[in-house]
This record gives structure tokens, sequence and C-alpha cells, in this order.
């Protein structure tokens, strides 16, 4: 029961992230490292649970109110319709929510102060193993993330935080779903995606920063994919989120 | 005939429901669904002037992000904005506005964007020029499938789409801001209603 409690209580907290460098994937072989300054991040994916009361006090992200411009049609398709409204079932409290927009992402973010963390917060968070800010150094460290990767979803979601959280304390930044993040749009892969892939001055301002890379780090990579093929009204069983916020930021 | 009058009357009274709907906050639940102009964020224009995007209903509107000491595509953008309007019929001129959204807005402020107006010899009652919050501008890039990096030195790797919106804000067209696609532009807006 304590631990129940205890857990639950974790769940929505934050733990501070200290400043550092990490090299991102898309980086040429001369650029610095990228720094990234101190903040907070949740310690788990935001639960259905916490999805469902951002939409009870926020109307307009319920299911059936959300324009097709914030969220396609699937937006929280694994809810069903309970005495007129649409909610998780007893099971998916403390399972990530999925089947979220970016935008819906966004809005529950900012409804308590907080943000999406960027890519390079996401990437460098996610770069730590259980006991170590750098995982990679790890030997293993790029297998397991790459175990999970090729296991298909489970219909049935497991339950956040039930394995070891990472050197800064956060739990599944690998393992149980994918995550939005602030900036995933940022990847000048293509222009834009109905048009060709050329990267050049005539059509990007500051084009050469995003070009090369180290082909090392392949989960990373996957990552990478995944987040260009996405638009912000997307949503997918696979995909939830978790907020970041300022390190001077406290929920009162 | 008292049918008739009857008729007129309710015709009359739809009218006046849907102009005092059009005055109201009503106006959002009948924008389509697709429509950008569901983003509630908050804008500034080169006048120091609050909008929202709502607010822009009822005329047409070319669209683009840039900022404004951008040396590469922003000029052109701007440039194949600029040579669309000097192509439009008087008529769907008079129902086309364009908007310049900024990408750095701490630098962007509405005196920067003013004299960026002046220099570029954009008329002020066609074009608005927009600053507002990160958040906001991620939030509108994400709508428009526009996609940029903040990069060092306060520059921006970004697309360099111009977007067309109808009166309602669905976009009509989304092309590459450069001089050849103008014609694409400019037919898309002598198009629209």
């Amino acid at each position: 029961m304590f631990i129940t409690t205890l857990w639950l209580s974790l769940a929505g907290q934050m733990q501070p992230i200290d400043a550092g460098e990490y090299r991102p994937l898309y980086l040429k072989a001369d650029t610095p490292y990228v720094q990234v300054q101190s903040f907070q991040l949740d310690a788990a994916p935001v639960t259905n649970q916490a999805y469902f009361e951002f939409v009870q006090a926020q109307t307009k992200w319920q299911k059936q109110n959300v324009p097709s411009i914030f969220a396609e049609h699937n937006y929280l398709q694994h809810w069903l319709l309970q005495n007129g409204q649409y909610q998780p079932s007893q099971h998916q409290l403390n399972t990530p929510v999925t089947n979220v927009s970016w935008f819906a992402a966004q809005a529950y973010c900012q409804a308590q102060g907080k943000v999406l963390p960027t890519v390079d917060q996401w990437e460098y968070v996610a770069l730590a193993s259980e006991h170590q800010a750098n995982g990679s150094i790890e030997g293993d460290f790029h297998q397991k993330i790459l175990a999970w990767y090729s296991k298909p979803t489970p219909t049935q979601l497991p339950e956040i935080m039930q394995n070891p959280a990472n050197y800064w304390g956060v739990y599944d930044m690998h393992g149980l779903v994918w995550e939005w993040t602030l900036d995933f749009n940022s990847a000048l892969v293509n222009g834009e995606s109905r048009n060709d892939a050329s990267l050049d001055a005539k059509l990007f301002c500051g084009a050469g920063a995003a070009s090369s890379a180290d082909p090392k780090d392949y989960a990373a990579f996957m990552r990478f994919g995944f987040r260009s093929s996405l638009q912000a009204h997307f949503t997918s069983s696979n995909l939830g989120f978790r907020c970041a916020a300022a390190t001077n930021y406290s929920k009162d | 005939m008292k049918i008739m009058k009857l008729l007129n009357r309710s015709t009359w009274y739809a009218s006046l429901m849907i102009v005092m709907g059009s005055l109201s906050a009503g106006v959002l639940a009948q924008l389509p669904d697709s429509s950008v102009y569901h983003l509630e964020s908050t804008w500034t224009d080169q006048n120091s002037q609050p909008l929202k995007w709502q607010n822009l209903q009822g005329k047409n509107q070319v669209v683009s992000l840039i900022y404004t000491h951008c040396l590469h595509t922003c000029p052109t953008i701007v440039s194949t904005m600029h040579q669309a309007q000097q192509k439009l019929s008087a008529k769907t001129l008079a129902n086309t506005e364009f908007v310049l959204v900024s990408l750095t807005p701490d630098s962007d402020t509405p005196q920067v964007l003013n004299e960026f107006a002046k220099k570029h010899g954009l008329d002020t009652t066609k074009w608005r020029l927009l600053t507002g919050d990160d958040e906001s501008v991620r939030q509108l890039a994400m709508v428009l499938q526009f996609k940029y990096q903040n990069i060092p030195d306060n520059e921006v790797s970004h697309s360099n789409i111009v977007t067309v919106l109808n009166r309602q804000g669905e976009i009509a067209l989304q092309t590459l801001g450069e001089p050849k696609r103008v014609g694409e532009i400019v037919n898309i807006l002598e198009k629209l209603e």
C-alpha cells in the first residue's frame, strides 16, 4: 500500500536535471557538442489518469470537441464512451496516455505551467543509464534500447515506473512509449514533406548546421526517423509525452 | 401572402442571427474543422496592436514565417509575396491580405517590423507583420507544417514555404517562396472567393 502511494505521488513529480552537453545525431564532425541548460523533467510519462483530469478541466480537449487541425480522428481512441464521456478504463489509469497529438500534449503541459521538452533536453536525459549520465560508455546500453525498439507494442501498455529509474531519477525514457518533443519538427531533412530533399542555402537559412551524422547510435537514428515522419496532429497508440519546466518551477 | 410574410420574416431573423453570430465569439464554433484560425494565441502587429488569427477571417491571407535580419531565403520569400500582390486583379487584391510572422520574436519587436515593412515598401494597410511568444510561433509552425530550428547567433534554419489561407483560415495552397511560384499564388487567389 505504501509503495503504491509513493509510486503514484512520484508519477507527477519532476526531477532536476543538471546542465551538461551531449552530441546530437545530426551534427557536423567539427561542430561542438550541444549545451543543455539545467531544467526539470517529469519523472514519468503522463498517465491516462492525469490526462483524464486535464480534459475534465479543459473540456475543449475532450475527444468530441477537438477540431481535426489539432488532433486526428484517432485521438484518445482507446478511451471508452461511458455516461456520455470518453474515459480510460480502470486498468489504463496508470499506463502512459497515448493517442494524443502534439497540440494536445502541449496544451496539457501549458495548463500546468510546463512545456514539452526539446529534442535536445529529451535526448540528453535519454542518454543516461541507470548509473551514469552518459550511458553510451556502457557496452550494452544501445543494445538494450534497440531490443525494445524491435518488440511490437503490446495491446495493453504496461504501467509506468515498472523498471529502474535512470541516473537522473527519471523513468521510462526507453522501453514504454515514444514521446513527443517540443521541436520534433525542427530537423530539416526535407524542407517540407511534399517537396524534394535538397538542403541548400536557397531553401534554408543556415542549412549547413544540420548535416552529417554519427551512425554509432542507431537507436537515436530511429528516433530521428520517427520524429521526422510525424505531423503535429498525428496520434499513435505508442506515442505519449511528458513535460519539462525551468529549474525554478514549483507546483503550488 | 401571409405565408410569404412569415417566410420573409424568418429569413430576416436567420440572417440577423448569422450577422450577430459572426460579430460574437460564436464565430469560432462556425470555423471549419481544418481551419488554422482555431489557434488561440495572441500576437502583436507592427503597430503594437494585439491580434488573434480569427480576426483575419473574411479575407484570403498569404502567410509566411521569416525573420528580419535573415539574409538568404527570407528576402526572396517576401519578394515572392510582394510580386504576387502586384499581379493580382483589383477585385482579388481587395479580398487579399499578407502576413509575415517573425521566427525571432525577441529581436523582431513591432518597431523593427515596422522598419522592415518600410524598407521593403510593404503597404501596411495590406501587410501585417506579427511577433509573438516562442510557444505561439512553434504552434503556428506546427499547424502550417513549417519546420525550423534555432541555431547560434539568433539565426534560424527554416522551411521556405508560402501558405495561402482562404477566408475561413483553411489552407488553400502551400508552395515554395521563390519567384517562379508567383503565378501559382496569383492563380489560387484569383480562384478563391
